[in-house]
């Protein structure tokens, strides 16, 4: 993560070559989405955004990210199972945290909210994406600075989000064999589903309480949870009834 | 250059497309638009017709007091960005190369100045080109290329998809499904690399096998798996 992003209106890059590898493939594999999320930034003056598609509130796929702090955001949000990305998912309408740092986002997002200010990040705003009367995704936008989309803005980002859903169901591979899941995106990482298959056999637990036990390790270290399943994974890091091992 | 008038055209076109909507009224809004906000004489939408080199007049709007001739829109400069799906620029009919000379004589004689056409593009494939004629040059006003290749994408958009909501939803069920199965199947594969004590690849691919012996698919395997790990 950047020191101290505050202070800068430019968009982050990524942190990393790697990363940066994921963000072009994202755009290749997803070029008109990509395109309507580079102009969504324009229109609703913010830094950066995410695009997830959600299942479920804690099945869900980082499809595509203008940088590494939206990408860090969302990994935050899967990793804590709280924050605005969530609730707009959860509630079907679009979420706003306006002030990472206030009180009241402290109070409705605990695990998010500091985190986000730690990032150095401001506000965060999340409109779900619709098909069919359904919402299956968010589009995650924020700014580094604790400052509130205007009227117009909120119209834009509503639109915006509009012709995302649109573009991103046109362009997504999801015909042939859906049994097979062979659904590819640049920022999937097996890993972390594979590890909570792993620690689910460890401790004799369900994947659900697997997964939470994943979060808690991540949350407890401070490091993303991405790493720490590579860790399950490659067998550095083996998860026993006592606590998390080595 | 993005104008509040700029940006309340994309919004209102994209809010179009939100509705149950009449994807004639939408190209319709389309070419409207760009020719008020790229101070236009006339903007017409063309499409390729499946023959290599034709192209179909889709939609078109024009100036109150000027006669289009349609033969501009579907040849020259149009039809190179409609096969191409690349932006086409002729700022200025009267001074053009070779390549665009006849074409730039018969638009002078029409009273046009010049043209961007905007290429239709989803994915690798391109639809057609959104062609935008002034009467003077391109570059005697302030015109945004960013905004006419936009509003090119948006019909793009418009005209690959079907506005019933049951399109729509078996999309975002396909969608959820492909998620959903690829996380359970990810998940028993970390609890066959776990309970047979071998590698990720290895659990895989025998995750794939006992799948294929009993007749399942791997979404319909790792489900069993998931419920009861034991029963592999």
């Amino acid at each position: 993560m950047n020191a101290d992003p505050r202070g800068s209106q430019d968009t982050p890059e990524f942190r990393d070559e790697s990363e940066r590898e994921r963000g072009r493939r994202a755009a290749v594999e997803l070029p008109m989405t990509a395109k309507l999320c580079l102009q969504c930034l324009k229109l609703t003056e913010v830094q950066g955004a995410a695009i997830t598609v959600l299942s479920s509130a804690s099945s869900r796929e980082l499809m595509y990210a203008t940088d590494s702090v939206a990408q860090h955001l969302d990994e935050l949000q899967f990793t804590g199972g709280d924050g605005p990305c969530v609730d707009a998912f959860t509630t079907e309408r679009p979420t706003f945290c306006n002030d990472t740092s206030s009180d009241s986002a402290n109070d409705a997002w605990p695990g998010f909210a500091s985190e986000a200010d730690k990032a150095g990040v401001g506000s965060v705003f999340a409109f779900p994406l619709r098909g069919g009367g359904d919402v299956f995704g968010v589009l995650e936008l924020y700014r580094l600075d604790p400052l509130g989309l205007d009227d117009e803005q909120i119209e834009l980002g509503t639109a915006s989000a509009a012709a995302i859903s649109m573009a991103i169901l046109a362009e997504l591979p999801v015909t042939g064999d859906l049994d097979a899941g062979l659904l590819v995106n640049a920022f999937h990482r097996p890993e972390v589903n594979q590890a909570v298959g792993m620690i689910a056999i460890q401790l004799r637990v369900s994947v659900d309480e697997s997964l939470s036990r994943l979060r808690a390790a991540a949350y407890s270290s401070g490091r993303p949870i991405w790493e720490i399943a590579a860790d399950v994974v490659n067998r550095r890091v083996r998860f026993t009834l006592g606590g998390e091992g080595g | 250059m993005n104008t509040p008038a700029i940006q309340l055209s994309i919004a209102e076109v994209t809010h179009l497309l939100t509705t149950d909507f009449d994807s004639q009224r939408v190209l319709e809004t389309i070419v409207e638009r760009s020719r008020e906000n790229l101070s236009g004489v006339w903007c017409v939408l063309v499409v390729r017709n499946g023959e290599h080199g034709y192209l179909d007049v889709l939609v078109e709007s024009a100036n109150a007091d000027f006669a289009p001739d349609r033969t501009l829109a579907i040849s020259g400069p149009a039809a190179l960005s409609a096969e191409s799906g690349a932006v086409v620029m002729v700022d200025s009919f009267g001074d053009v190369g070779e390549r665009w000379r006849k074409f730039g004589r018969s638009g002078l004689e029409r009273g046009l100045g010049g043209c961007r056409c905007f290429p239709m593009r989803l994915g690798r494939k391109s639809l057609g080109s959104l062609v935008v004629f002034t009467h003077d040059s391109w570059d005697s006003a302030q015109r945004s290329n960013a905004y006419g290749q936009s509003m090119a994408d948006l019909a793009a958009l418009t005209l690959s998809t079907d506005s019933r909501q049951d399109r729509h939803s078996q999309a975002v069920a396909a969608v959820k499904k492909l998620i959903a199965v690829r996380g359970d199947v990810e998940r028993a594969v970390g609890m066959i690399a776990e309970l047979d004590g071998i590698s990720i690849e290895l659990a895989t691919l025998r995750l794939a096998e006992n799948a294929r012996q009993r007749g399942l698919s791997a979404a319909a395997y790792s489900s069993l798996l998931l419920a009861n790990p034991h029963n592999r």
